[in-house]
């Protein structure tokens, strides 16, 4: 550690007066290297992205993928719609982890009372919990930023107007927005799309708040001064000056809010709000599940897991990346 | 000297505090001539930066700029006139007058273009996260209208007029690869690479050593020939005023005190807060014991003493300097001091203050 570190400041070629600590995209992920458990939070999020990312590019993949389950374990079942497979009904088909009683290598864990090969939906809910965690986590840090760092550089009366509605909206659970966007935009028939959208907003002050505290200090730096001073445009300084100076916290916050997110639409899909059937979502495997929790407790053991490492990952990575950014942690 | 460039008249920038009004600036007035620099003079707290950041409008809240003429040229910077509905209390409010420009004409017309600013701290002034040449090309760009590729190759150009070896390649490193001594060069590259006719330099060398300071202060002069930029150089420091200024300002506790030519300030100092700065010089032919330090500490701005603000610390103090204000006395050609000793108003006939006369009999041998 003490060499890279070494090399890294020879690297650089600072003069002998350097104060800072070094910068720098190249710095920061060879100090996460360097930190075990960041390093693992990296792996996870990087096998979440490709999974979600290739089941997005080709939803048919699961064709070559699962060829040797059975027809209706492949990617028509992850799609199984209700109308053109009637609702099983008293027909149960759900059948237990291989290493259960029952279980066969078909399915190795298991399939749910649909019969729809439990692998697959999981594979598949990734897409759904990966983006709905991005979309709304960046729906909130845009918005946060632009509210935070033009109330923390204009201070006055444009602080006190921009703070006081984002603690209001502060003060609304994201469980109400998402409500009241179903209910007003859709007329009550709940999407995931809703669920992302409240969640975000339901962000915005949390990344408001943060950047806000740390414009504040910024926009008193001899640079921003300097660029009033040589006739910078207001938005401009903002944009290029305050922002991008302010941005290390919130990059951390965003990672981990991530994770926040994902858990909240899980929460929001378990409770209806979120993803539809038979959309294949984490969330709402585990709303199907919970009514089998005592005699097939697998079935939201899966979705759970699922969650939980993606979870993790983000949170791990995100106390990489602060410890990182921050050089006094260390 | 040629045209006249700048000229301040009765500037006033007050701080709206809680506790009352903080009179940072009370009616300063100078001017800049073109090719020339200017030195604005005092301790810590004199109001020397308000000054120059009144002159560019770039006073914060809770300050403002409430009287007086700042123009540039033919342009007003700032100028007031009384208002037609007079207040509530019978006073005309000054309101600011139509011909004075916008914020926005401001920012495209003056501020760096016409007058750039190099701040005090070459470690705060460079955004740490873009490239010097980035932050060069950016201000160039901005106020020259040039092509992203021409401003690149004029920041380059810069550069290396202030001395930074490699140019080419030191273009593309960050701020914090360079030492102090370069960052400062930087700056000057930035102000300068805008092509203003006025720099305004708030204490640009303060930050740095002697040696890197004598650099950038001939670098300065040689740019002055060459550019015919003219320059108002703020600082605390006598020993530069003396090396590079052609006329200086004096200011204490908001108001100027003696100004004239470079050569009068130091061979004829007139006033004797002036003096006094010159006597707390360490010199190599003195000792520190030698050294005659002004006695006690500014008063603050919220409440100035009555009469001549320096009275309190004034070792030449008499019981008239406590009811006149001195205005500012022709002593010399261009040179004006204010002080009640080069006034008719009664300073000789006045008894010295209390204690004052024994202290200064006692102090000096």
């Amino acid at each position: 550690m003490a060499i890279g570190e070494q090399q890294t400041r020879e690297d650089t070629g600072a003069g002998e007066d350097e104060f800072e600590a070094d910068v720098g995209w190249r710095y920061t992920l060879g100090k996460i290297k360097q930190d075990t458990t960041a390093r693992f939070g990296l792996y996870v999020i990087a096998v979440v992205t490709v999974v979600a990312v290739v089941t997005t590019i080709d939803a048919n993949l699961s064709r070559i993928t699962f060829e040797r389950y059975d027809d209706f374990a492949l990617a028509e079942s992850v799609w199984y719609h209700p109308e053109r497979h009637p609702d099983p009904g008293e027909t149960e088909r759900r059948m237990p982890p291989v290493f259960v009683d029952g279980g066969t290598w078909q399915h190795p864990l298991g399939t749910d009372r649909a019969g729809r090969d439990y692998i697959a939906r999981l594979v598949y809910g990734t897409r759904v919990s990966y983006f709905v965690g991005i979309v709304a986590t960046t729906l909130g840090l845009v918005g946060g930023v632009i509210v935070g760092a033009v109330a923390g550089y204009y201070g006055g009366w444009v602080d006190d107007v921009l703070m006081r509605a984002v603690e209001t909206l502060y003060a609304i659970p994201p469980l109400v927005l998402v409500i009241v966007f179903t209910v007003f935009v859709s007329g009550g028939n709940p999407d995931i799309i809703y669920a992302v959208f409240g969640v975000g907003i339901a962000f915005i002050p949390v990344f408001a708040r943060l950047i806000r505290s740390r414009v504040l200090s910024v926009r008193e730096m001899d640079y921003v001064e300097a660029a009033r001073a040589t006739g910078v445009r207001d938005r401009d300084i903002i944009r290029r000056h305050v922002i991008p100076n302010s941005f290390a916290p919130v990059l951390v916050l965003a990672t981990l809010q991530i994770g926040v997110t994902i858990l909240i639409v899980a929460g929001l899909s378990f409770l209806g709000y979120g993803a539809q059937p038979p959309t294949p979502d984490w969330g709402e495997m585990l709303r199907i599940s919970h009514q089998y929790m005592h005699s097939d407790p697998w079935l939201s053991i899966w979705p759970g897991l699922a969650i939980l490492v993606t979870i993790m990952g983000f949170n791990l990575f995100g106390d990489g990346l602060q410890d990182a950014l921050d050089p006094r942690i260390k | 000297m040629s045209e006249t460039i700048l000229t301040v008249d009765g500037l006033k920038t007050q701080f709206y505090t809680e506790r009352g009004a903080v009179r940072a600036v009370d009616g300063v007035s100078f001017d800049v001539k073109r090719g020339e620099i200017v030195g604005l003079v005092g301790e810590s707290g004199a109001g020397k930066s308000v000054t120059t950041s009144s002159i560019m409008r770039l006073v914060e809240e809770p300050g403002e700029v409430i009287d007086g003429e700042v123009s540039y040229r033919d342009r007003t910077l700032v100028g007031f006139e009384e208002s037609v509905a007079e207040a509530a209390d019978g006073r005309p409010e000054l309101v600011p007058r139509d011909e004075m420009l916008s914020n926005r004409e401001m920012r495209e017309q003056i501020r760096g273009n016409e007058i750039a600013i190099i701040f005090q701290d070459p470690m705060e002034s460079l955004n740490p996260v873009y490239t010097v040449g980035g932050q060069i090309r950016e201000f160039i760009e901005l106020n020259r209208e040039m092509s992203t590729e021409e401003a690149r190759e004029e920041s380059i150009e810069m550069l290396r007029r202030v001395g930074i070896p490699e140019a080419e390649d030191r273009y593309d490193d960050y701020p914090h690869e360079f030492s102090g001594g370069m960052r400062q060069r930087v700056l000057i590259a930035m102000a300068l690479g805008c092509r203003p006719n006025l720099i305004i330099a708030d204490e640009p060398t303060t930050a740095l050593d002697v040696t890197v300071e004598g650099q950038i202060l001939e670098l300065v002069s040689e740019l002055v020939d060459e550019f015919d930029t003219s320059f108002i150089w703020v600082t605390h420091d006598m020993g530069v005023v003396a090396e590079i200024c052609d006329r200086v300002n004096v200011m204490y506790l908001g108001k100027i005190v003696e100004q004239g030519p470079v050569d009068d300030i130091f061979h004829d100092t007139k006033h004797p807060y002036t003096e006094a700065l010159l006597g707390s010089i360490p010199r190599p032919d003195q000792t520190v014991s030698d050294l005659v330090p002004i006695e006690g500490t500014m008063p603050g701005a919220m409440n100035p003493p009555p009469g001549c603000r320096f009275h309190p610390r004034c070792p030449d103090a008499r019981e008239a300097c406590r009811e006149v204000e001195p205005e500012l006395y022709d002593v010399g050609p261009e040179h004006r001091s204010a002080c009640i000793k080069h006034a008719d108003v009664g300073y000789w006939e006045s008894e010295p203050l209390e204690g004052r006369e024994t202290e200064t009999v006692e102090g000096r041998p």
